[in-house]
C-alpha cells in the first residue's frame, strides 16, 4: 500500500516537472541529429524566436489558472503591435520628426507603448468585465473580441504593413549587451522578457494574490466561501493577458521594424503557439495548477523542435504539424488521465481493502 | 425581445406564466423581429433592396454559411459550446473533393463526405467518452488537421485542373492513385475540373444556385433529425443535462459523438461547394466559418448552455447575417468594418442574452 502511495506520488511529480524531461530529450535528440543546434548563432536565434511567445503566454497561464481562457491572444498581439507602430509615425511627425532630435523620438516612443498597452488592456478588460461580471463563458467572449478586434486592427492599418523609418529603437533593443560567444544572445529584449517572467511568477508563487488565484481555478465555490473576491481575480488574470499580448506585439514589432496586421495567418499562428505551450507546461486545462517559468520553457522546448526540423530543411508546414501533434497527444494525455481519475471518484482504498479481507475471511471461513 | 424576458420574472403567477409564454415566444422568433427591423432599414438604404435578385444574392451568399451553421448547431444544442475543427474540416474534405474529383462528382462528394465523418467520429469519441473540454480539443484537432494539410501538400495549393507529373507526388490520395491506376494521366481532366468548377455555378430556373437549394435541403433534415426524432429528443436531454441524460438510460456517450459527426459531415459538404467556388484546394478556405456559425446560431436564440432552441431559429440567424452584411454593403461600409461590427454584435447578443438568462434564473451559460 504504502508502495504504491510513493510511486503514484513520483509519476505526479514526474508529470508535474514533464516539461524539463522534454526539453532535456528534445536538447539531447538535437545534439546529436544537429551538431550546429549549440552553436552561439544558433541559440542566438532560438531565443530571439522565443521572445514573443514566452511573453504572450504568461497572460494566457495567468488567464488558464483562474479557470477561463483567452482565444483573443492572437488579435490582441496584432493590435499592440499595429498599433505601437501607427501611434509612433503619428507622434514622432507631431514632435516634429527628425528635427525633433532625441527627445522626439523617446517621447514618441513612450507614448506609442503607453498606447499599445492601453489598447492591451482595455481589451483585457473587456474580456474580464463579460467573464466575471456578466458570466458568460470566457471562450465565446474571446471569440467574439478575436474577430472583433481582428477587424479593428484591418480598419487601423487599412490591411496594409505600418513600417517605421527610425532604426534607432531596433539597434538599441536588439543589440547584444557583451558580445562575447554564448551571452551574446542577451539583448535589452531578451532582459525586459526574462524580468516579466520573473515578476509573474513571484507574483503567483510568493504572494497572497497568486494563492488566491490557484484557489480560485481550482474551485470558484469553495474559493468565494473562502472571502477571495473571485470576480476581481478573473477580470484582473484578462486585463494581464490583455497587458502581456499587447507588449509582446509591441516589441516585436519594434523589432521588425515594421507591424502586419494578420502576423501568423500564413504561418503559425500565435494562439496555437501559446496554447500548445502553456498545456504542454503543465498548466491543467480546468485551472488551478500551473506556472509561468514552465510555460517558458515549454515554448523554448517548442521552438527547439522547430529549429531541429528547419536544419533538416522542412517548413512552417511540418512545424505546424508537429506543434499540433504534440498539442494533441498532451490534450488528449491529460483528458485520459482526468476520465481515469473520475472513475475513481468516491472510492475509499482503505473500506475496500478491509471489504477484501473481510471477503477472504469469509471464503476461508466457509472453507474450513 | 431579450429585455421582456429579464422583465417578466414578476411575483403575480397566472400573469407572469401568460407573460412567459409571450416571451418564450419572442425568444424563440426573436431573430425574425430584427430581420423585419432590418428590412425597414434596408429600404432606406437602397430601392434595390427589395427585389428579388438581392434577397437571391443574400441567400446564396450565406448557403456555405448555412450548411456549417446547421451541423454546428447540433454541437451547441448538446450544450458543447462550438466545434473549432470546421475551419480545417472544410478544406481537407475540400483538398480530397479535388483529388477524387479524377473519379467523377459522386466519388469527390463521397470521399470529402466520408472523411468529414470519421474526424466527426474521432472528435466525438475523444469528447464523449473522456469528456474532454470540446473547444480546446477541436482547436487542437482544427491545428493537427492543418498541420497534415500543409505537410502532405508542402503548402502549395491545389487546383483541379492541375496534372503534371509533380502533381502526382504529393496530396494525401495523389500518389496512391498514381502507383495504383496507370491510366490516371489519361483522363480528360480539363472536363472534369470544368464539372467539378461547375458545382458551384450551377442554376435553377436560370437563377437558383445549386449551393442555396443544397443548403435549404440540409437544413430541412437537421430540422427533421432535431425536432422529430427520437435521436433529437436525446440530444435535448443530454444538452440540458448531461448527467440526468445518462442516468435515464440514454448512451450520452453516442449521443455526443452522432452530434460531432453531424458538425463535420456539413461542414465537409461545405467545404466541397467553397473548394468549388474557390476553384483551388487550399489549407486556408474555411478560415473564420467556426465563429460565423456560432454567431449565426446564437443570433437564431439557440441557447449556449445547450437543449434550448430550433433550427428554424438557425436558418433566420444565418439570413440575419447574410442582411447584415447586404446592408452594411449597401451603406457602403468595409469589408474590415463589417468584421469589427459582426464581433461587436456577437458579444453584445451573447452577454444581452446571458444576463437577462441569469436573471430569470434559468440558465448557467
Amino acid at each position: 500500500m504504502l508502495k504504491n502511495i510513493n510511486r503514484n506520488n513520483l509519476i505526479s511529480k514526474g508529470n508535474d516537472n514533464r516539461i524539463y524531461v522534454f526539453l532535456a530529450i528534445v536538447f539531447i535528440v538535437l545534439a546529436f541529429a544537429y551538431p550546429a543546434f549549440f552553436s552561439s548563432p544558433n541559440i542566438k536565434a532560438l531565443t530571439t524566436t522565443c521572445l514573443l511567445p514566452i511573453l504572450a503566454s504568461i497572460g494566457f497561464t495567468y488567464v488558464m489558472i483562474g479557470g477561463n481562457f483567452d482565444l483573443s491572444i492572437g488579435s490582441v498581439i496584432n493590435a499592440g503591435s499595429v498599433v505601437c507602430m501607427g501611434q509612433f509615425n503619428q507622434f514622432f511627425r507631431g514632435f516634429g520628426g527628425d528635427a525633433g532630435g532625441t527627445g522626439a523620438l523617446v517621447g514618441a516612443w513612450a507614448l506609442a507603448f503607453v498606447c499599445a498597452i492601453a489598447i492591451g488592456v482595455g481589451i483585457g478588460a473587456l474580456n474580464g468585465f463579460l467573464v466575471a461580471k456578466v458570466k458568460v463563458h470566457s471562450f465565446i467572449v474571446t471569440i467574439g473580441m478575436l474577430t472583433a478586434v481582428s477587424g479593428f486592427v484591418y480598419t487601423y492599418s487599412n490591411g496594409n504593413t505600418i513600417s517605421v523609418n527610425s532604426y534607432a529603437l531596433v539597434d538599441v533593443i536588439d543589440k547584444s549587451v557583451v558580445s562575447l560567444p554564448y551571452i551574446e544572445m542577451i539583448t535589452p529584449r531578451f532582459l525586459v522578457m526574462v524580468a516579466v517572467v520573473a515578476i509573474f511568477e513571484f507574483v503567483l508563487v510568493k504572494t497572497r494574490w497568486g494563492y488566491d488565484l490557484f484557489m480560485v481555478g481550482s474551485n470558484k465555490e469553495s474559493a468565494f466561501q473562502a472571502g477571495i473576491n473571485t470576480e476581481k481575480k478573473v477580470f484582473l488574470s484578462f486585463v494581464i493577458s490583455g497587458f502581456t499580448a499587447a507588449i509582446s506585439g509591441a516589441l516585436f514589432a519594434v523589432s521588425m521594424n515594421a507591424a502586419v496586421p494578420n502576423y501568423g495567418e500564413r504561418g503559425i499562428a500565435p494562439l496555437m503557439m501559446v496554447l500548445a505551450s502553456t498545456i504542454i507546461g503543465g498548466t491543467v486545462m480546468t485551472g488551478g495548477s500551473g506556472s509561468v517559468v514552465k510555460t517558458a520553457f515549454a515554448v523554448l522546448t517548442i521552438q527547439s523542435i522547430f529549429n531541429g526540423l528547419i536544419s533538416m530543411g522542412m517548413g512552417f508546414d511540418a512545424q505546424v504539424l508537429s506543434a499540433g501533434v504534440l498539442l494533441g497527444a498532451v490534450v488528449f494525455y491529460e483528458s485520459f488521465s482526468l476520465y481515469r481519475q473520475s472513475l475513481r471518484k468516491g472510492e475509499r482504498p482503505a473500506l475496500l481493502k478491509e471489504a477484501a479481507e473481510l471477503r477472504r475471511g469469509l471464503s476461508a471461513g466457509s472453507g474450513t | 425581445m431579450l429585455h421582456i424576458n429579464a422583465v417578466d420574472s414578476g411575483a403575480n403567477a397566472p400573469a407572469s406564466i401568460k407573460k412567459s409564454s409571450f416571451s418564450t415566444i419572442a425568444n424563440r422568433f426573436g431573430v425574425f423581429l430584427m430581420i423585419g427591423a432590418l428590412f425597414i432599414v434596408g429600404a432606406f438604404a437602397s430601392p434595390q433592396f427589395f427585389s428579388a435578385s438581392n434577397f437571391l444574392n443574400i441567400l446564396s451568399a450565406v448557403s456555405i454559411l448555412g450548411m456549417v451553421a446547421a451541423g454546428v448547431a447540433f454541437v451547441i444544442y448538446c450544450g458543447k459550446y462550438g466545434d473549432m475543427s470546421v475551419p480545417m474540416v472544410m478544406a481537407i474534405s475540400g483538398v480530397i473533393s479535388v483529388e477524387l474529383m479524377r473519379y467523377g462528382l459522386v466519388p469527390a462528394i463521397c470521399g470529402a463526405v466520408a472523411t468529414g465523418a470519421v474526424i466527426g467520429c474521432v472528435n466525438g469519441v475523444v469528447i464523449g467518452k473522456l469528456k474532454v473540454n470540446a473547444i480546446i480539443w477541436t482547436l487542437a484537432m482544427n491545428f493537427i488537421l492543418e498541420g497534415l494539410v500543409r505537410w502532405s501538400y508542402k503548402g502549395e495549393q491545389i487546383y483541379p485542373d492541375m496534372a503534371t507529373e509533380s502533381t502526382y507526388q504529393t496530396g494525401f490520395l495523389l500518389p496512391l492513385m498514381h502507383s495504383l491506376d496507370s491510366h490516371i494521366m489519361e483522363i480528360d481532366l480539363v472536363k472534369r475540373a470544368e464539372a467539378f468548377n461547375g458545382l458551384a455555378q450551377t442554376y435553377f430556373f436560370g437563377r437558383i444556385p445549386l449551393m442555396l437549394v443544397v443548403m435549404v435541403c440540409v437544413m430541412a433534415a437537421c430540422y427533421f433529425v432535431m425536432s422529430k426524432t427520437a435521436y433529437g429528443n436525446q440530444l435535448k436531454v443530454v444538452g440540458s443535462s448531461y448527467d440526468v441524460g445518462n442516468m435515464s438510460g440514454i448512451r450520452a456517450t453516442s449521443v455526443v459523438m452522432g452530434a460531432f459527426m453531424v458538425s463535420s459531415i456539413c461542414a465537409s459538404l461545405a467545404g466541397v461547394f467553397i473548394t468549388s467556388i474557390n476553384k483551388v484546394g487550399a489549407f486556408y478556405v474555411g478560415q473564420g466559418y467556426d465563429f460565423q456559425a456560432v454567431t449565426a446560431i446564437i443570433l437564431g436564440g439557440m441557447s449556449l448552455a445547450g437543449g434550448r432552441g430550433s433550427i428554424i431559429g438557425v436558418f433566420g440567424g444565418v439570413f440575419l447575417m447574410g442582411l447584415i452584411s447586404n446592408i452594411l454593403t449597401l451603406f457602403g461600409v468595409g469589408t474590415f468594418t463589417q468584421k469589427m461590427i459582426s464581433g461587436a454584435i456577437f458579444i453584445v447578443v451573447v452577454a444581452v442574452n446571458a444576463r437577462s438568462l441569469r436573471k430569470l434564473g434559468r440558465d448557467d451559460a
